[in-house]
């Protein structure tokens, strides 16, 4: 399996996404933003369709396409009139129908499309390698450098903006952050699928975890280990390799809300561990 | 030393078109702890960020430590501010230690990690949280939890301090730990506070002068009795739950 040149690079793709939508992710569930990264995830496919109708790269016109809609649905939820979530509803529905209406214009559109709808990680090219690895890496250094001051908006926007904070530029970054992530994570699991890997590791981190440092660590381990299972199962049962890594990392998610500390506190397990065993005679004895 | 380290002179606040603040006139100095009382949607906590310099007077001048805070950031260093009880959910993955290091940020260029972390270790004593500075913050009593933003509040050393209703949610005995704690804070730092509360007695018990807001402010040298006197000549700032502390401590 690991001979074919596809599948080292389908490997490699789904390792470098597992880690950047796992450090996204976990800023996306702090900021309450699940339903914006379901909103760009959407609205990216109006920029894909735009790529390829005008046979330009989709990943370029995607990008481009899911930043500009997340600079107007950041600039709504800070300074507008319409709900956060009533504008993210009409931005991502308008865009996905704009790029239907592009793609019914695109010759041979239904294979090209259907892969950005449910991605094809098998179909990584050397090329998406290289964009992926230095768009990727951009919003990692990003997220790095501002990882503190985007937990203190997290946290409590309004002290932050008091403390003097730049708060709507952090803002508007963490949302191209998030845009660009969407774009690079459609290419593996597609547009519908995209955004549940910006959610489900950092959920998974946030029922082990107590602090954020550790938290993000699981986090990026449960995205690497969805993408590696993911495809794994994706080769084995011969099913698709976007919906296979999700369900992997709704696998790990739920292990992990079962056997949660704060559901199964840790007094317990060691209680349960150290009670004492009854023998034959219904005398207790320790174990 | 400044006199005065925060002035507003004649201050007018609207939100679109709508007047919230309207001639409001007030100084506070050092060490001193002036209390805001007020019904709801009077305009105190508006007050408070037109201080801050995130709302811009529509009238009037604000001024802290001398400048205008809506236009240096500098200023806004030199204030800590404890918003309104924060909404953040108790799973938030962050310790006592993280949220006090988040009051240091924007701020601590020319501190060293070592000085930074003397800091933070000083405000959580200050609070009282030194034992639980590794805590998950969500893992703390609601009144820790207090003490703890108050330590974020106060660990970069600010010249004033604004508390946004520090003791909402809390039980009494929390309240008056932390109302205990502002008294130490206010004498032993020489920093001065304006805090917001709807508990008049409270506040009064702390306070050293007692400000009314309701859209405008009304100044109370001697708090407690002057006050009740003013809302029974009609003051606008009348408010009927002010009356109901004041019985129960056998007013």
């Amino acid at each position: 399996m690991l001979a074919y040149a596809f599948i080292q690079r389908a490997l490699l793709a789904g390792t470098m996404v597992g880690i950047l939508c796992s450090v996204v992710a976990v800023f996306v569930v702090l900021k309450k933003m699940s339903f914006a990264a379901m909103g760009l995830s959407h609205a990216a496919f109006g920029g894909v369709a735009l790529g390829l109708f005008f046979r330009i790269d989709p990943v370029l016109t995607g990008g481009a396409f899911a930043t500009l809609v997340s600079w107007v649905i950041a600039f709504v939820s800070r300074n507008g009139k319409v709900e956060e979530d009533t504008s993210i509803g009409i931005m991502f529905s308008a865009a996905m129908a704009a790029g239907i209406v592009i793609a019914g214009f695109t010759k041979g559109y239904y294979a090209d499309v259907f892969s950005y709808f449910f991605g094809n990680i098998l179909a990584v090219s050397r090329q998406d390698l290289i964009v992926l690895g230095a768009l990727g890496g951009s919003v990692l250094i990003t997220l790095t450098l501002l990882h503190r001051p985007l937990l203190f908006i997290c946290f409590d926007e309004d002290a932050a903006e008091a403390s003097g904070l730049p708060v709507a530029l952090i803002y508007y970054t963490l949302f191209t952050a998030v845009a660009i992530t969407v774009v690079l994570t459609v290419k593996i699991v597609g547009v519908v699928l995209a955004s549940a890997l910006l959610v489900i590791p950092a959920a998974t981190g946030l029922e082990l975890c107590t602090n954020y440092r550790t938290v993000v660590l699981v986090s990026v381990l449960s995205g690497v280990v969805s993408s590696m299972g993911g495809l794994a199962l994706s080769y084995i049962l011969d099913i698709p390799s976007g919906a296979s890594i999700v369900l992997v990392a709704t696998a790990l998610f739920a292990l992990a809300f079962s056997f949660s500390p704060k559901r199964v506190p840790l007094i317990w397990l060691r209680g349960a561990l150290r009670r004492p065993r009854k023998n034959a005679a219904g005398n207790s004895k320790e174990a | 030393m400044n006199d005065v380290l925060v002035s507003l002179d004649r201050v007018w606040v609207s939100y679109n078109s709508r007047i919230v603040l309207e001639d409001v006139s007030l100084k506070l100095g050092p060490g001193q702890l002036i209390g805001v009382v007020g019904p709801n949607g009077a305009g105190k906590t508006t007050l408070l960020k037109t201080i801050i310099g995130l709302l811009r007077p529509s009238r009037g001048a604000v001024s802290v430590l001398g400048q205008n805070p809506t236009h240096s950031t500098a200023v806004r260093r030199a204030i800590g501010y404890l918003p309104q009880r924060s909404r953040f959910s108790s799973g938030f993955p962050v310790s006592v230690r993280d949220v006090i290091s988040m009051g240091l940020l924007g701020r601590s260029r020319s501190w060293s990690l070592r000085s930074q972390t003397t800091m933070v270790l000083e405000a959580a004593e200050a609070v009282g949280l030194l034992s639980e500075i590794h805590a998950p913050i969500g893992e703390l009593s609601g009144g820790q939890q207090q003490r703890a933003l108050l330590a974020r509040a106060l660990v970069s050393k600010p010249s004033v301090l604004l508390l946004d209703e520090p003791t909402a949610g809390l039980d009494l005995s929390a309240q008056a730990q932390f109302y205990e704690l502002l008294k130490t804070i206010q004498s032993s730092s020489g920093v001065g506070i304006l805090a917001v509360s709807h508990d008049i007695a409270a506040i009064t018990y702390v306070a050293n002068l007692v400000v009314c807001v309701n859209r405008t402010a009304h100044i109370h040298e001697r708090p407690f009795a002057e006050l009740l006197q003013n809302y029974r000549r009609g003051y606008r700032c009348e408010y009927e739950a002010f009356i109901e502390p004041w019985d129960r401590y056998g007013g």
